[in-house]
């Protein structure tokens, strides 16, 4: 039997839409952002200069919220500051020493803070991400965690000489590790993919009450962020697969107001990194 | 003369997406899609094999300039390439075909351009959210999710395309 030439041309189209797709889904499977970040490095930073000058104009139509904000933030550290001053009030100079050497707080060096500025920030995809204007020059590497005093903003995951490309924590492949109030119960937080005000904090188990009006912290637990960063307050929470709860959680951090950023180095990533290496390895 | 309007219409097409990827937030879920109307207004004529590479390279385009995932709306663009001319034996009748070159509502009727419009829209918001969100959502929210992406954009582009037709293809 002789088979016609349009089959042959119709296998050829086929084997040409399926390889072309084959590639499409590696390279999106492989992290495609950051991937996209590297290749086109180069254009990244001829866009960062257009994504400046527009940054700045939206910055002037955002100031009325931002001054909101800050002034919420002021507030805060007015009280904070005031709860400290009435310490030091009621303990002498060396006791407080003493007592903030005993607890740790004065020698922890493992973490020290930059501080940026937003030039792009991402929100309306499920895979989000977030430029800041600084790079290599500045001290920056990738796996640096970048928080605001409102919460968690993300993981840098490519840097240039001048810029950085953080993985927004509005994107559905980012989970940071938070703790539920005061006590010791924490679970993986991470965005809804639903709403840029909302995540949830999952693996609660059952038994610990969880109230409205709690708040969400960092664990502390990675090796990205510092402990007990708020994030967001709890709302309220379901039993999923009768198993654990999933508490959904209101953001504290407004990410549409997103200004300015602190990146977080921890100084011992390195040491960590290079111990979990060696007990996979093990 | 006649791919120069295809060149002009990509060109604008894409500035629009690279507008609406990077200043429009109105949701998570809803992708504002204006680019798949370069394939779908592809000549009827083109040869299939071009319109699947013309499709992979603008979408990897796509990719490349806006906020999307390297080879997410270029595997969902060279679907609606590859499917293309089945659907239009679906919508559109074999006379009216034969004596079409230009894909517009004139040529081919409202009724049938929505219709193939959606069709492709259908298609790439299958591709497009199963690479993009696979598992992450509830199967409900999924289906509600590509049906609203399939209206909006459908509509989006039938907007669009009456506006931009009459000054390009005139």
């Amino acid at each position: 039997m002789r088979i016609p030439p349009s089959f042959y041309y119709s296998m050829g189209r086929f084997l040409l839409f399926i390889a072309i797709e084959a590639i499409c889904i590696v390279m999106a499977s492989n992290n495609g952002i950051v991937q996209q970040y590297k290749i086109v490095g180069k254009i990244r930073d001829i866009q960062a200069l257009f994504w400046e000058a527009g940054n700045n104009v939206k910055a002037y139509s955002k100031l009325k919220s931002v001054n909101t904000e800050l002034a919420a933030q002021n507030m805060k550290l007015m009280e904070e500051n005031m709860k400290l001053r009435q310490h030091i009030f009621k303990m002498n100079g060396d006791s407080l020493t003493g007592m903030l050497l005993s607890q740790g707080v004065l020698s922890d060096t493992s973490f020290s803070y930059d501080w940026a500025k937003v030039i792009k920030n991402s929100l309306n995809t499920t895979h989000n991400y977030i430029v800041i204007n600084k790079g290599r020059n500045h001290g920056i590497t990738e796996d640096m965690g970048v928080v605001t005093p409102n919460g968690v903003v993300g993981i840098i995951r490519a840097v240039g000489k001048n810029h950085s490309y953080i993985l927004s924590f509005l994107n559905q492949k980012q989970q940071i590790s938070a703790k539920l109030g005061d006590n010791i119960t924490f679970g993986p937080l991470s965005w809804d993919g639903n709403s840029i005000g909302y995540a949830t904090l999952n693996e609660i188990p059952q038994h610990v009450p969880v109230s409205p009006g709690d708040t969400i912290y960092t664990s502390g637990y990675s090796s990205f962020f510092p402990p007990d960063i708020p994030i967001g307050i709890a709302e309220s929470s379901k039993i999923v697969n009768g198993m654990h709860r999933a508490v959904k959680v209101k953001l504290l951090q407004d990410f549409r107001l997103l200004d300015y950023v602190i990146v977080v180095k921890n100084n011992h990533f390195k040491e960590i990194d290079s111990l979990s290496g060696k007990i996979i390895t093990e | 003369m006649n791919n120069l309007k295809y060149v002009i219409l990509g060109i604008f097409l894409l500035l629009i997406q690279l507008l609406i990827s990077g200043y429009i937030n109105i949701w998570p879920m809803l992708y504002i899609a204006v680019f798949p109307l370069l394939v779908i207004t592809l000549p009827y004529t083109c040869n299939h094999i071009v319109s699947i590479l013309t499709a992979f390279c603008f979408g990897l385009l796509v990719d490349i300039l806006s906020d999307g995932v390297l080879g997410l709306n270029a595997a969902a663009i060279v679907a609606i390439a590859y499917f293309r001319p089945l659907l239009f034996k679906v919508a559109v009748s074999k006379t009216t075909l034969e004596n079409t070159i230009e894909i517009t509502q004139r040529t081919i009727g409202t009724t049938q351009f929505l219709l193939v419009t959606a069709l492709s829209y259908a298609i790439f918001f299958t591709i497009y959210i199963a690479l993009d969100s696979w598992g992450y959502f509830s199967f409900i929210y999924t289906i509600a999710r590509f049906l609203l992406n399939i209206i909006i954009n459908t509509a989006v582009a039938l907007l669009l395309w009456k506006s931009i037709n009459s000054q390009i293809f005139r």
